[in-house]
């Protein structure tokens, strides 16, 4: 049989063909006694001589007799085959190397004589080659073996520098126009790689950043992971002219401009060109300055001071200024008395829909769990550019949100419980049955995750998975927790079951709910409140005997989860008003305000009212943000100006520091912050 | 019967510097399945088995500082078995004095074919079982071997069902892995 057929002999094995396999005797030939003498004799003289090991590196080009009879050829040849060998690999470890790991779309590269060629994945890409993308194409280049650079859309790059020997590695690039991201492994002391744009000059620390030159040239740099150290291209002729008889003061102010600046983690900078111009214009008037002084002889160690910090100022002021100017670039701010809303410069290009597609956040990073993409994506809360996204077989189904254990993000799925590590590459998957099918939240209580299935609960810790001793259910459960209690809403059996951890059994069933519900169940104080798809809401008495509710009627049923404060509760009911009610009183809830046009229960599953300080926001599909002030009770949905659209936006909000992500569908991200 | 030799923490070292007791226990476990192995692979043709067996374990031990894995070293007897024996079909081909004669498009009659083929398929089955971790011999066994239910093998390891259909899905993808490594040069 040839290779293909055993496998194929193999993964048409069934269970049965195994047990017949596996248990049947071992019915072998004796291997005979003079055989077993000679080999022992072998193993015990431990028979090595070097002939017997060069013998062994080739195989069986070299035969003994071969050897015996052509002792000197065979030495000959031995030495040319291990100096060729030996040469290859030289060459090949020391060659750099910039191939096509992979291309979408169109892209083209320019040689040394400008000729325009079709790149495929492969190809090599030389020093002095130029690369550029089209729209809607994106090429990744591997740079000896290990760095990444992914050139996104309508992008040009040139390689000015690739070099590699024993001792170090140099690579430059140039970017003229579009979007690169880096990936860029640990340099040693003499290597170097650098990427130069018409504004600034990067040099590599670290490890990941991407940079970015607009349409007006201004040049974005941002770092995803790492250190980088950026000099911005000041003019220095002028200054070499003014001041040639000056070489001191000259070396000092040049040395002030080289000082280089770095970018830590989740830093950015923006420079244009015109600041540029602004700056050199700036300083060039203070060299001016210095030389009439220097004249008129009423410069002096104590001018120089303080015309040296005048420069600094300068050059400060002008990425002090860039970093603003960044925060009114992204957008024309949308500002109201209490917020500031910003739209992200990047926008990932994602098509999103208002259901089955969840938001969580996690180290300064927006993640997305989209089932119509069958995707995972990380996202920087930075500038909202893709830091990975995961697209994988294993991955056929999302129904569920992300959550984040030991620095893992976890993904719960019908079928399986897998652990994404934080570049975005699977390391784990267990296979489950019935996990979770309608996006119910997991809880996190000490280090391990309550997983919500479509009959269990699953109790993962990051490595071990067991089931938690409840009664099983018909359809996918809602779970909450406190005080040592998980709560469950069984949505088909129209029940509230309370499970003790300590006890590890049911302490607490409700009777039969009038109808079915499918959210969360809010526990305060004594009380659990619920509310059904109709129109009921319900309050238990879970530390009392009686199962028996109280029961409010309202006019629709209740779809979002419930928030508490105060004993004061707020949802959102399916027509489409954002309500309150309050829990001792538990009377009439009152209508606050139409919040969502189309309150369908899908949305529902992955959108839900978002609580942060004093506010209650929601991403309404008007394309407006909802808020409610907690204290002075006020309601409204703002208007965000750069939605021009009304895109509806997606999920629940996410908080990042002390700022707020919402994503509409187009996946535009608009970030808002409180004003102080 | 499933064989496995207990291994201790400084075997690997040992057995890299060509110790001599350890490799006698080796050659002690596993020369029958590599006889037997050999001949399958001649069409039953003992003399040249005995004769590619001696090859074999003369180039276990001068390959042994290469040793990754004490758990996989009956896959790479197989496959050093394997590549004697197609070193010993080629010589003997260049001689031209077995062309004719030997080969493993040699003809036998199709009982023996079928005996043959049975033996191989278990020789390298089990082989490839002897090389996965404890933890997925262990599952495997009680599934196959000792042929218990899900229910009990989960009871027994004291874990939940789930885990152990997930173990058992996991040891099974990799005992096709040890058998696709010791199947690649045939």
């Amino acid at each position: 049989m040839k290779k293909k057929d055993w496998l194929e002999w193999f993964d048409k094995l069934d269970e049965k063909d195994l047990t017949n396999i596996l248990s049947s005797k071992d019915d072998e030939y004796e291997s005979p006694l003079n055989v077993d003498n000679k080999i022992r004799q072998i193993i015990k003289e431990k028979r090595i001589t070097l002939i017997e090991r060069v013998k062994n590196r080739l195989g069986s080009f070299l035969s003994g007799n071969f050897l015996i009879a052509y002792p000197l050829s065979a030495a000959a040849m031995l030495i040319v085959i291990l100096s060729a060998f030996f040469l290859i690999r030289i060459l090949n470890k020391y060659q750099a190397r910039c191939i096509v790991a992979s291309v979408t779309g169109n892209v083209y590269s320019l040689d040394k004589k400008d000729k325009k060629i079709s790149i495929g994945i492969n190809n090599n890409i030389k020093e002095n080659y130029t690369v550029f993308s089209e729209k809607e194409s994106s090429v990744m280049l591997k740079i000896n073996n290990k760095d990444d650079i992914n050139i996104g859309e309508n992008t040009k790059v040139k390689l000015t520098r690739l070099f590699k020997n024993i001792k170090k590695e140099e690579t430059c690039l140039y970017l003229f126009a579009g979007e690169s991201n880096f990936k860029i492994h640990k340099l040693n002391e003499k290597s170097y790689f650098k990427v130069e744009t018409d504004t600034i000059q990067m040099d590599v620390i670290g490890t990941d950043f991407t940079v970015f030159v607009d349409k007006d040239n201004v040049s974005n740099v941002l770092v995803n992971d790492g250190k980088i150290s950026v000099l911005i291209k000041f003019e220095k002729i002028k200054l070499n002219e003014f001041l040639k008889d000056h070489k001191n003061l000259r070396d000092k102010i040049n040395n002030l401009l080289d000082e280089r600046i770095i970018l830590n983690t989740g830093e950015s900078l923006q420079v244009s060109f015109d600041d540029l111009k602004e700056s050199d214009l700036k300083i060039t008037s203070l060299i001016n300055e210095i030389k009439n002084e220097i004249s008129a002889n009423i410069f002096n160690k104590e001018k120089e001071t303080k015309k040296l910090s005048i420069i600094r100022d300068i050059k400060n002021s002008l990425i002090i200024k860039d970093k603003d100017r960044k925060d009114n670039d992204q957008s024309d701010i949308t500002e109201t008395a209490s917020f500031i809303i910003n739209k992200l410069k990047i926008k990932p290009d994602i098509k999103l829909t208002e259901k089955y597609n969840s938001i969580s956040s996690y180290n300064n990073n927006i993640y997305i769990s989209s089932d119509n993409n069958k995707a995972i994506y990380c996202l920087s809360g930075t500038n909202g550019n893709i830091i990975w996204q995961l697209k994988d077989n294993s991955i056929d189904k999302i129904t569920s949100s992300l959550m984040f254990i030991n620095n893992n993000i976890i993904l719960a799925t019908p079928s399986k419980i897998i652990t994404i590590n934080k570049s975005g590459r699977i390391i784990n998957s267990i296979d489950i049955m019935m996990g979770p099918i309608l996006w119910a939240d997991s809880i996190k209580i000490g280090d391990s995750l309550y997983i919500p299935g479509a009959k269990n609960i699953y109790k993962f810790d990051g490595v071990d998975l067991t089931k938690i001793d409840i009664p099983e259910s018909m359809g996918q459960l809602f779970i909450s927790y406190y005080k040592n209690n998980i709560f469950c809403t069984y949505p088909q059996e129209r029940a509230i079951k309370v499970f003790d951890l300590e006890k590890n059994k049911i302490i607490w069933e409700s009777d039969k709910l009038t109808e079915r519900s499918y959210m969360t169940p809010l526990v305060y104080k004594d009380y659990i409140i619920i509310g059904d798809i109709k129109n009921n809401i319900y309050r238990y008495n879970y530390k009392s005997s009686n199962t028996n509710p109280d029961i409010i009627k309202i006019n629709k049923g209740i779809i979002s989860d419930i928030i508490n404060i105060n004993s004061i509760i707020y949802f959102v009911a399916n027509d489409g008003y954002f309500y309150s009610l309050n829990i001792e009183a538990f009377n009439s809830p009152k209508k606050i305000l139409k919040i969502d046009k189309n309150p369908v229960i899908d949305k529902y599953l992955t959108k839900n009212l978002f609580l942060y300080k004093d506010y209650i926001f929601f991403s309404s599909d008007t394309g407006r943000i909802f808020y409610y002030n907690i204290k002075d009770k006020k309601a409204d949905l703002i208007n965000i100006k750069q939605n021009k659209d009304n895109n509806p936006f997606i999920g629940t909000p996410v908080l990042i520091k002390d700022s707020i992500f919402f994503i509409d569908i187009k996946s535009n991200i608009y970030k808002l912050e409180i004003k102080k | 019967m499933i064989f496995i030799i207990i291994w201790q923490d400084d075997d690997l070292k040992k057995i890299k510097k060509r110790d001599p007791h350890l490799f006698d226990k080796v050659y002690t476990e596993y020369k029958n399945k590599i006889f037997t192995f050999l001949v399958i692979k001649t069409n039953g043709d003992k003399d040249i088995a005995e004769e590619v067996l001696c090859e074999t374990f003369h180039s276990a031990i001068i390959s042994a500082p290469n040793i990754k894995d004490l758990n996989s070293i009956g896959s790479w007897l197989v496959k050093i078995a394997s590549r004697r024996l197609n070193d010993h079909f080629r010589k003997k081909y260049r001689e031209k004095k077995y062309a004719e004669k030997v080969g493993v498009n040699e003809v036998v009659n199709d009982d023996l074919a079928d005996e043959l083929h049975k033996k191989e398929e278990i020789l390298l089955v089990k082989t490839a079982m002897n090389g996965l971790k404890e933890k997925y011999r262990k599952i495997l066994k009680l599934k196959y071997i000792e042929q218990k239910t899900q229910k009990e093998i989960a009871g027994i390891l004291n874990l939940s069902d789930a885990v152990v259909n997930s173990l058992l899905q996991r040891a099974r993808e990799s005992l096709r892995n040890e058998f696709k490594k010791i199947v690649k040069d045939f």
